[in-house]
């Protein structure tokens, strides 16, 4: 069996984002062949949209290359990760699978917030790792300074690193070189009972969920019967097989093995990622390691547009939460927005993406609300209760105080953009830490900050302070109790539950003014006055108006104009459906978020 | 019904507020364009060889066809008629005018050809407005101009002036004083338009930078009594923008908005046959290359209708006109149509659906609500 096992190597590649990990993934696919030169599109793992078009990776993708070595034919299982800090669970996921990762680090850049986090996630999960220096042909790369710090870093010869570039392919086959010398080859048992970890899986309308695995010991078969420990439930199987971008059917899948197998699973409720498959027959006796559970970070209303799709919006979450098990919910209603649910999200990016793939990939038309954190409220009895939504905080007579999440922040930056980004972390209600050097360039910057001040824009302005150079890394640090209260925004003098919001006290003006403004700006003029009101407990901190229409018509329609008008109609005809009727008020979808872009406005006024 | 649009893309002067396809042109400029529009007409007129001899409608305008001298008019309409364009089936040719254009040499030699009807835009009798929006032409220039048609409606010719409301600095008295002067004058027909500032043009420029101000608040007043006072002279609304005399609307104009077809020739010109509307290049230097390119069809931009499409402009463009549109031939929501009926915003009368009151002014949004 050893010697099956002698040429599979299973690895990660991990990185910071934008330092070039999924165009290193594709120049493996190329050079070993994988998929023919004129099937290559650019970064071919990035397979959703949505990818694509933000350039950066969500999920994580494996795929099976094999590489011709004079030494004899390897089978490589690679898994790209994400580099957002939002998804290093995802990242997790994946080295629970392999023996080794990759670290790219961009050579121009050096080490960067989420070098750090994955390579400690790996070292964690007891990873061979494999440093790469990336971008060494761009103008403002410095291969050597970023070759002694990531040396110094893993106690690795710097002179050994391989320093490549992935776009044009430079020295790319010293990484696969590296990957077999180096990552060990899996150490499994052919011969014990199944132990599979499912570390992904996605839902196929015809083909019921498609699971990804890792065989750990033992081998699966098409035609065997299976187990999921956790669940109980046990299927057929009907299908097994490795990825090269697209499904390889196969036999069976030996110990040390990355792919997946099929068993017409179509409730989606038996499959739990981190989970363990064995046999139903002679079945494995305990479970692989599996996953910790994510807590989810911040939390928002997610309400379909129309009241007929919440059936359809229920069923779009349980299929996104296949492979995407950060996101979390329940249901809620909301006086304005009718029957929803609260949604768990890791951080405003994983949020946002959840938003957009419901739309794009269940076609369901929702609003999202003004995401929060979860809030300890301690009541006048002496106990506390957990809320994650602003319309679920008792009456101020009911409790003594309200805590808030902490989180403790790492700030990395170039040393010229550390008085900005003080000066931002003290907006932020920021309590400084400490400050580390890791080079005579840059430096750690460390915070205590509450979780609802990095929540929103923290992260534009950080890049924006710091040309774009400063990253960004936090974790969870404990509650603390601050002066929060509860502000209430009124349309036409009903309180809309969706807009309410807990903040600090001495923000609260500011924060009524800016939000009343940019609801001016975003709500459409209707056939009446519209009044906007930020208030606390009843009293009116703040006003803005929307006057009535008095005019809406195109003067003047000859030949030459009716084409162009009509699709105006249509767009703008788009537009409304997406505007949800609070009271007898229009509301457009992108309101229940202006929180979101109060930016512009507060950075103005704060500096 | 079946009209036929000429586009004469130059003006002595562009207006401040213009958007459309226009220049101003030396002489060498005038005569390529017609040399161009004679081969762009022969050719057109090839793809619809069914169409040439049933035109009922025939709009000349631009810019300013009156830019155009006597000799060189002429051009186009020996075009026409060598093409076996029918005059015996020609219910109206309107020509576009402006006052500083407006010459006996032009308008005698175009009635001559069998122009009927003229369209002269004064689009204000207050100097300091003209200049505002950058008009070429005075007031006196445009009274005498307009003096000059009444006296040929003894000949059969029909006489319409344009004007705009909602001009920046312009007062609703302003306003009302021009359609109270003007209706009072031997014409025909009336179009006012409130100005749409585009972004693009040297007036959206100026409002942008804060040297002028156009107070949208004023439209709907504007427009309103603007309707009553024309109304109250004998003049009837037939279209939002557009009133006429009995008899007297503009029936190239009505067959846009009552989607009949149409060929447009020049610079960005529309047409409308089938399912299809399309349009040539509408910079001159593009329209002008694409000619000599012998017209090829797939560079011309187009817009196939379905069957949403053709519902959304049946509605749209029905509830421009007075007349409305057709309940039993286009379906709408009934809770929608009574929503709007209920605000005093929409009627139903003999299966119509029509307009009424402020409902005219909110007509988009009325639109939208109903497709």
């Amino acid at each position: 069996m050893e010697k099956k096992h002698k040429f599979i190597r299973n690895f990660s590649i991990i990185a910071h984002i934008d330092h070039g990990k999924s165009t290193l993934a594709d120049r493996l696919i190329e050079k070993t062949q994988t998929v023919s030169s004129n099937e290559m599109t650019n970064q071919l793992l990035d397979s959703m949209d949505l990818e694509r078009e933000r350039g950066i990776t969500i999920k994580a993708h494996a795929i099976r290359m094999v590489y011709k070595h004079p030494d004899g034919e390897y089978i490589l299982n690679m898994i790209d990760t994400p580099g957002h800090v939002d998804f290093s669970y995802e990242v997790s996921r994946s080295l629970a699978a392999c023996e080794g990762a990759v670290l790219v680090v961009d050579a121009s850049q050096g080490i960067e917030a989420q070098t750090l986090s994955n390579l400690y996630l790996a070292i964690e999960n007891d990873l061979t790792i494999i440093p790469v220096l990336n971008k060494v042909d761009l103008p403002g790369a410095d291969p050597d300074h970023s070759a002694q710090l990531v040396g110094d870093l893993l106690g690795y010869d710097p002179d050994l690193i391989p320093r490549i570039s992935a776009k044009s392919g430079l020295n790319v086959e010293a990484v696969l070189e590296k990957i077999v010398q180096e990552i060990p080859p899996p150490k499994g048992d052919e011969e014990a009972p199944l132990q599979a970890l499912i570390f992904d899986s996605v839902y196929d309308t015809y083909r019921g969920v498609i699971n990804y695995i890792r065989v750990v010991h033992g081998s699966l078969a098409v035609g065997q019967k299976i187990k999921m420990m956790k669940t109980g439930a046990e299927y057929m199987v009907t299908e097994v097989g490795t990825f090269s971008m697209v499904r390889n059917p196969k036999e069976k899948l030996n110990s040390g093995m990355v792919g997946y197998f099929l068993a017409n699973v179509k409730t989606i409720s038996d499959v739990k990622i981190g989970d363990t498959i064995t046999h139903s027959q002679n079945p494995s006796l305990t479970a692989l390691p599996g996953y910790k559970d994510i807590l989810p970070m911040i939390f928002s209303g997610i309400y379909p547009i129309n009241p007929e799709d919440y059936k359809d919006l229920r069923e779009a979450l349980e299929k996104l939460k296949l492979n995407d098990s950060a996101i979390s919910w329940e249901p809620e209603t909301s006086e304005a927005l009718g029957f929803g649910f609260r949604a768990g999200f890791l951080g405003l990016l994983h949020m946002e993406i959840v938003q957009e793939r419901l739309d794009r990939e269940f076609g369901v038309d929702i609003i999202t609300t003004v995401p929060n954190v979860e809030y300890h409220v301690h009541l006048n009895d002496g106990s506390f209760i957990k809320i994650e939504s602003p319309s679920k905080l008792p009456d101020p007579s009911r409790y003594e105080y309200i805590e808030e999440p902490y989180v403790r922040v790492q700030l990395f930056t170039p040393k010229e953009y550390v008085g900005a980004l003080m000066g931002l972390c003290d907006e932020k209600r920021g309590e400084f830490s400490t400050m580390e050097y890791i080079d005579e360039h840059k430096v750690i910057l460390k915070y205590e900050m509450p979780l609802a001040e990095i929540m929103f824009d923290f992260y534009d302005r950080l890049k924006s302070v710091s040309r774009g150079y400063a990253g960004l890394d936090y974790e969870a640090s404990g509650y603390r109790k601050n002066n929060l209260i509860k502000l209430d925004i009124l349309l036409n003098g009903d309180p809309v539950d969706a807009f309410s919001v807990i903040i600090h006290r001495e923000k609260s003006v500011h924060y009524a003014n800016a939000i009343c403004t940019k609801l001016k700006e975003l709500i459409p003029r209707q056939q009446f006055d519209v009044a906007i009101q930020g208030a606390i407990g009843g009293k009116i901190i703040s006003r803005t108006t929307v006057k009535a229409v008095r005019k809406d018509v195109l003067a003047k329609c000859y030949g030459g104009d009716i084409s162009r008008k009509r699709k105006l109609l249509e767009k703008q005809k788009e537009g409304k459906k997406r505007m949800k009727n609070i009271g007898s008020v229009e509301v457009p979808q992108k309101a229940f978020l202006a929180v979101l872009s109060l930016s512009d406005s507060s950075s103005n006024s704060s500096s | 019904m079946l009209g036929l649009y000429i586009h004469t893309p130059f003006c002595e002067k562009v207006c401040d507020y213009c958007d459309f396809s226009v220049l101003s042109a030396p002489d060498r400029l005038l005569d390529e364009y017609l040399e161009l529009l004679a081969v762009e007409m022969q050719l057109l007129f090839k793809r619809f060889p069914d169409f040439t001899q049933k035109f009922q409608t025939i709009y000349w305008g631009g810019g300013t066809p009156s830019i155009l001298n006597a000799k060189r008019q002429n051009k186009i309409f020996d075009m026409l008629w060598s093409h076996g364009v029918g005059v015996e089936n020609l219910k109206e040719f309107s020509m576009e005018l402006n006052p500083e254009s407006c010459s006996q040499e032009v308008v005698e030699n175009a009635i001559q050809n069998g122009v009927n009807r003229f369209s002269l835009g004064i689009q204000s009798f207050k100097e300091h407005l003209l200049q505002k929006v950058g008009r070429a032409h005075s007031v006196k220039t445009a009274l005498v101009a307009l003096e000059y048609l009444e006296s040929l409606r003894s000949q059969g010719i029909s006489v319409s002036v344009d004007l705009m409301f909602n001009l920046p600095g312009q007062s609703v008295e302003d306003f009302l004083e021009d359609l109270e002067f003007l209706v009072k004058k031997p014409i025909d027909h009336i179009s006012f338009y409130g100005l749409t500032v585009a972004s693009n043009t040297a007036l959206g420029t100026k409002i942008k930078r804060g040297e002028l101000f156009v107070d949208d608040n004023l439209y709907a007043e504007m427009y309103l009594q603007g309707v009553k006072i024309v109304e109250n002279n004998g003049f009837k609304r037939y279209e939002t923008s557009n009133f006429a005399k009995i008899g007297k609307e503009s029936l190239h104009n009505q067959n846009y908005w009552d989607r009949g077809f149409y060929l447009g020739l020049g610079p960005g010109a529309h047409s409308f046959v089938g399912n299809t509307r399309f349009f040539a290049p509408e910079s001159y230097a593009q329209w002008r290359s694409w000619v000599q390119a012998d017209c090829p069809e797939k560079a011309l931009n187009k817009d196939e209708l379905d069957f949403e499409a053709i519902r959304t402009e049946s509605i749209w463009l029905g509830l421009r006109c007075s007349k409305g549109f057709d309940l039993q031939k286009v379906k709408v929501s009934a809770s929608k149509l009574k929503k709007w009926t209920d605000k005093g915003m929409l009627q139903i009368r003999n299966n119509r659906v029509s307009l009424r009151d402020e409902g005219w002014i909110l007509m988009d949004r009325i639109v939208q609500d109903l497709l």
